[in-house]
């Protein structure tokens, strides 16, 4: 049977699982090959997942499973994306175990990370379930190469959505990611637009989707310019382990112009990086400090809004959900602190 | 302190406590700038990184002249972790380790104390302790040792049942066998575990990416020196503090390498403190630097990690670490000292030198180098 979870529409056996492995069909129905399996849950910020417009100061309860449907060329976690899932070391626990651990460590949300959550749709949604009755709300960084069945389903399970697009270009995703078309992706970034918190990621390699940048600046502004957009300088990993380093600063040449387009972009994978904080949009003033020691993200280390308010202008600056401190849930900081 | 930053044709100056850009200036600051452009990072699983170690302390030694070094070579220990390296490939990369490692001796005329962290072990199988009712912190790349909050009476039967569980201690008698430093035991799990050779802790913040090889119980180490024999971890820095007073000093850490593979002679050095012995890592590397067991300096494995990370943590680019404890040998010494490493944080951290360039790797993404200054 034809699998709908994404728009490769892969034909499904029992015996032969579509591109991304995730799935096979059993009695003529889609069914899942490894549920319940997480590879990855620790604590991070929010910011270094990315997000910077939801949740400030959070401490995420960040999870992966394993496998993609795409095949990006750079990915910088093909150990977990591409592996073969039956070679991975992984954790089976079932929903309530998921809260539960998220509750043990003082996390205030569920981020998925690492991996695409479309290969885990199904456990997804038993764990949003399991995480709505506790009050935990879940986001998730995602492809965005989902069919509209998907991304109506996504944005029904996560509040939050962070998406990686790549470049504007049919040609680039055929090339660079194995799929013939970006505009599933672009369906998905404005359908979440629409309904949920959303964040834009962009892997930048020099050379390849450099020239992109005010193009795909002008897309997001022209959906709604207060998106927060993450670009990153990508690390050569995988099959392109072998590429130069994009240049900090003729990326950021570029993006300067974008940024009269978007007041909220951002840029890093690189620590020190000097482009990781929030500027009120209205009268320039620094609202939100943060730093990065690595990663794409950063760590939040001042916040100065008044919950969305710049509080030297009055102007808005859009924020999902409230700040909350970093160990506001953690039951043991009290007695770690000593009393 | 202050660190200069370099991603890769771009550099920064931070200001180490706070990891904001700063605008001050140092003289040790501008020559590490230009000692970064010069040598490139090759990454922690590229070889050349042998050669990026001793290159840079050479060119630090040329143009700092400092009386104290201090060298890491994490390679042996990532490629022995993280690849299936054949017999051949490991022997190409133990003799340019010790061929790096003669040359820079011989160009240098330090008198060394080369010191091997431990025999690697094929990984045999892994520990779940993500079922329990109680919470198990697995952080670390290979945790041996990992840390039991609240567990219930059902866990604690049947970590104390695993066959592959060796250790079950309490918070008291970790006590016992450390002392009760008031930083240490704030940090204690209800329970340390122990695992036996060839296994590995799976918990909450165990990384994903599959491993090769992990630390044996590596109860000694090998330790080369001309000054004679040393006969335990916390014997090293001792021993290079003393002679500081009349002699140049290197102090060099081989990752991943034990008896097996030391091509120099050697002592058999105790790596251990009663039950618990050091695997590569902040505990081992800080109790070589200092001479002090690990309750004085850093925090035995499984504590919660993400704790101590809110909006105020210092040195932020010293991973969990939260203030330096000078007791390193770069701290005592009054003279110059100078490190370089291919283990991130740890080459700093356990060096207390007054410039330390690392490579500013996470997780084996190649971040560009760093490099530390302290005032």
């Amino acid at each position: 049977m034809e699998c709908t979870y994404c728009p490769r529409r892969c034909l499904l056996q029992n015996d032969r699982p579509g591109a991304c492995g995730a799935y096979g069909a059993e009695n003529g129905k889609i069914t899942e090959k490894h549920p319940h399996r997480w590879t990855v849950m620790y604590a991070t910020h929010i910011e270094s997942v990315p997000f910077y417009h939801a949740y400030p100061g959070s401490r995420s309860f960040l999870l992966g499973s394993s496998g993609c449907n795409l095949d990006c060329a750079y990915c910088s976690n093909a150990y977990v994306a591409k592996g073969d899932p039956a070679q991975l070391y992984a954790f089976d626990l079932p929903p309530a175990k998921v809260v539960d651990l998220v509750g043990k460590t003082g996390c205030h949300n569920i981020v998925f990370g690492i991996n695409e959550p479309l290969v885990s749709l199904p456990s997804l949604r038993e764990l949003a379930e399991e995480a709505k009755r506790s009050n935990i709300p879940m986001g998730c960084l995602t492809n965005g190469y989902m069919t509209e069945e998907s991304a109506q389903e996504i944005s029904t399970l996560f509040s939050f959505i962070n998406v990686s697009l790549k470049s504007l270009s049919d040609d680039f995703y055929r090339d660079f990611t194995g799929v013939p078309s970006v505009q599933p992706v672009l369906d998905s970034i404005k359908y979440f637009s629409e309904r949920n918190h959303l964040e834009i990621t962009t892997p930048i390699i020099q050379g390849i989707n450099d020239q992109e940048i005010e193009m795909m600046a002008d897309f997001i502004a022209a959906i709604n310019p207060a998106i927060p957009w993450h670009v990153f300088r990508l690390l050569p990993e995988y099959k392109m382990k072998d590429r130069d380093y994009p240049d900090i600063a003729q990326i950021n040449r570029k993006l300067e112009e974008a940024r009269k387009k978007l007041p909220f972009i951002y840029f890093s994978n690189f620590a020190g990086t000097r482009w990781v904080n929030t500027l009120c949009p209205h009268c320039r003033e620094l609202v939100i400090e943060r730093i990065n020691f690595s990663g794409c993200g950063g760590k939040l280390v001042d916040y100065k809004l008044h919950g969305d308010r710049c509080p030297f202008c009055g102007g808005e600056v859009p924020i999902h959900g409230q700040k909350v401190n970093w160990n506001s849930l953690d039951k043991d900081y009290k007695d770690y602190r000593g009393g | 302190m202050l660190a200069v930053l370099d991603a890769v044709e771009w550099q920064t100056t931070l200001d180490f406590e706070t990891g904001k850009e700063t605008t001050v200036k140092s003289d040790l600051a501008a020559m590490a700038q230009e000692l970064l452009k010069r040598h490139r990072y090759p990454g922690d699983m590229d070889l050349e990184s042998i050669s990026w170690v001793t290159n840079v302390a050479l060119d630090l030694y040329q143009n700092y002249a400092p009386q104290f070094m201090f060298l890491s070579f994490s390679q042996p220990y990532f490629f022995s972790a993280f690849e299936r390296t054949d017999g051949v490939q490991w022997q190409v990369l133990v003799s340019l380790l010790f061929a790096r490692i003669n040359h820079f001796i011989e160009a240098t005329g330090m008198t060394p104390v080369v010191v091997g962290t431990g025999q690697m072990v094929p990984l045999k199988g892994y520990i779940n302790l993500s079922t329990l009712d109680g919470l198990a912190s697995g952080g670390g790349m290979a945790p041996r040792f990992t840390g039991l909050y609240k567990p219930s009476a059902r866990d604690l039967e049947l970590v104390r049942a695993h066959e592959n569980i060796e250790l079950v201690k309490t918070k008291e008698e970790v006590i016992e066998l450390f002392g009760n430093n008031e930083d240490f035991v704030k940090r204690l799990p209800d329970y340390v575990l122990g695992a036996g050779e060839g296994y590995a802790f799976k918990a909450f913040g165990s990384i994903a990416r599959p491993m090769h090889k992990i630390p044996g119980r590596n109860m000694e180490i090998p330790v080369f020196t001309p000054l004679g024999e040393v006969n335990s971890i916390t014997e090293i820095a001792p021993l290079v503090l003393k002679n500081l007073e009349t002699k140049k000093m290197v102090l060099i850490v081989l990752e991943g390498i034990g008896p097996e593979d030391f091509l120099m002679p050697y002592s058999a050095c105790d790596n251990s403190l009663g039950w618990y012995d050091y695997a590569p890592g902040d505990g081992q590397y800080l109790t070589i630097g200092s001479g002090r067991h690990l309750a004085d300096h850093s925090y035995l494995p499984g504590f919660k990690y993400y704790l101590e990370d809110d909006e105020n943590k210092k040195y932020p680019l010293s991973a969990y670490f939260t203030k330096y404890v000078p007791v390193m040998i770069g701290h005592s010494f009054p003279g110059k000292s100078a490190a370089v490493g291919s283990r991130s944080v740890l080459t700093h951290m356990a060096s207390g030198a007054d410039i330390s360039v690392e490579c500013f790797a996470r997780g084996l993404y190649n971040y560009g180098t760093i490099a530390i200054i302290k005032d």
